[in-house]
Order: structure tokens, then C-alpha cells, then sequence
């Protein structure tokens, strides 16, 4: 299925996403707490990231973790961190929402954007918490 | 129609990630709230039938599913309503939601503007074909979005 390439976001969006981001950080810093905390495997983090980083599509990134979180088996640890995460999402997505002033291409635009600002944020934490807990 | 251009445009890049969405979540949802339950496995045969041949492929294999009288049964029964032309689920089925995303962004032209009676069934049957061809574009991953949905909130309550 075919997407419309990215046609560019204006400086303007581009400085409020940042300005987003940085407010936004230390949210994404529990994220990554919690993904440390949990003992997430870093290869699941890094798997989360490649999707964030190479879809078109924001819902896919929503999925990937429903995905894993939905699977039966034993200590499920995308269960455990799956509510925070798409909360998080979900507040990216409001706040896409608001800046694409009721244009939907540019929401999700904006929406890809932010979310790989975020998750690089989350992975960074994670690996700096499990770097801090010897793990 | 002008397919490549509706699956190019941005108003389709949308619907497919926003409204696709929420429509699926909310099926989902009716039907974890009705108690429907289904066999994991069951629900993983409904990308190999749209892979393998869209939406007749997934009507002809819910149609089979529905008949049989198993504890999956309910299961393919509202599946069935929710993807019929003539649906039972109404405003909420996915031939309606998808009409109404093509006749709102202009890809869809108005029978209510043409009179003539046999003009009117001839571009009625045009629509419906147009609508099916979509549907056949956006089957995948609208049961993407709901398999993800329902699977995450089955097991949510389990070790809740």
C-alpha cells in the first residue's frame, strides 16, 4: 500500500515538536525506567525503535506493541510496559493533532516525527538505567 | 476510478491510520464487551484468506466459519454482519465506514444528484464496485488494527 512521501513540515511545526519534546522528556525518561526496570531485552527495545524509525504508518508502531503485549506467555514484559507506552503514544498523537490544524496528512506527518524524537529519548534512558544497574 | 490517486492521497494516508483504526478498536471492543471470544488461531486465518484473494477470499471463509456450530461461532457471525454490503451493523460496518470516506473526500459521485432511474442502479452498482475495490485495498490492515486490539485486550484481562 502506497503512502504520500513526507513533503517537508514547516520550521514553525518543526521548533513546536522539539519544544514538545524537551517538555516531553521526562515522561520518556520514565518510559525507559520502566523498560530497564523491568529487564526489558535490548533487543525488544531496539525492535521497537526500528519500527518507530522506519514506518510510515503511526498505528503500526501502536500495533507492534498490542502485538507483543497480546501474547500468551509467561512473564509477558511488553504487558508490563505496553500501557505506559501507548499512553505516551497517545498523548504524541493528541499533541500532533493540535499542530496539524485539521489536516490529517500533516498530523501524521507530525505524529512520525515526534515519535521518533520520543523513542529516542526512551531508548537512551533505557540503556543509560541498565548501563547504571550493571545489567 | 482514479485508484492511484485515492491510494496516494494524503486524505487516504489518514484514514488509514486514524479512522481505519478507531472503527477496528471500536468492533473490537463490542465485541470483547459482548463476551464474543475467539481461538487465537481462528483470527490468525484472516490475513492468509485476505492475502490469498481479498474480500471474497474472507467472505467465503466466514461464510464457511459461521455455518459451522462450534464455541467460535458468534465469533464469525459478527464478522460476517460487520463486512456485509447490506450490513445488520449499519453505520459501524466496514462498507459503510469506507463509503463514507470515499463519498466525503470526493471519490465517490453523488446518486442522489441523478434522476433517471436506470442511470441511478447503473452508477448505485458502479459505487458498490468501487467501494469493494477499496475494502480490498484496506482488509489487511484493518484487521490488522482489530487482531492487535483484541488480542492486547483479551490477554489485559487476564492478568488484570
Amino acid at each position: 500500500m502506497s503512502i504520500s512521501p513526507s513533503k517537508g513540515l514547516p520550521l514553525r511545526v518543526l521548533n513546536e515538536i522539539d519544544v514538545f519534546l524537551e517538555e516531553f522528556y521526562p515522561m520518556s525518561q520514565r518510559a525507559g525506567e520502566l523498560l530497564a526496570e523491568i529487564r526489558m531485552e535490548k533487543t525488544q527495545v531496539r525492535s521497537l525503535e526500528n519500527i518507530v524509525v522506519s514506518t510510515r504508518r503511526f498505528s503500526e508502531i501502536l500495533n507492534f506493541i498490542k502485538n507483543q503485549a497480546g501474547k500468551e506467555k509467561k512473564d509477558n514484559k511488553w504487558g508490563k510496559a505496553a500501557d505506559l507506552l501507548l499512553e505516551q503514544l497517545d498523548q504524541i498523537e493528541q499533541k500532533a493533532k493540535s499542530l496539524a490544524e485539521g489536516e490529517p496528512a500533516k498530523a501524521l506527518e507530525i505524529k512520525m516525527h515526534a515519535s521518533q524524537g520520543w523513542i529516542r529519548q526512551v531508548v537512551a534512558h533505557y540503556l543509560y538505567e541498565k548501563k547504571r544497574a550493571g545489567d | 476510478m482514479e485508484q492511484e490517486r485515492l491510494l496516494n492521497s494524503d486524505a487516504f494516508a489518514g484514514f488509514i491510520d486514524e479512522t481505519l483504526r478507531q472503527q477496528a478498536i471500536a468492533f473490537a471492543e463490542k465485541l470483547i464487551d459482548s463476551e464474543i471470544r475467539v481461538k487465537r488461531h481462528q483470527l490468525y486465518s484472516i490475513p492468509s484468506a485476505i492475502q490469498a484473494g481479498g474480500l471474497k477470499e474472507i467472505q467465503e471463509l466466514v461464510k464457511k466459519q459461521a455455518e459451522k456450530d462450534n464455541r467460535n461461532t458468534e465469533f464469525w457471525k459478527a464478522i460476517q454482519a460487520h463486512i456485509a454490503q447490506n450490513t445488520p451493523d449499519g453505520r459501524t460496518g466496514l462498507f459503510h465506514i469506507v463509503r463514507i470516506f470515499l463519498s466525503e473526500n470526493g471519490f465517490l459521485p453523488s446518486e442522489d444528484a441523478v434522476q433517471n432511474p436506470s442511470e441511478k442502479k447503473q452508477l448505485q452498482r458502479k459505487n458498490k464496485e468501487i467501494v469493494n475495490q477499496v475494502i480490498d485495498q484496506v482488509l489487511q490492515v484493518y484487521f490488522e488494527h482489530f487482531g492487535c486490539h483484541y488480542f492486547f485486550r483479551i490477554q489485559k484481562g487476564k492478568t488484570s
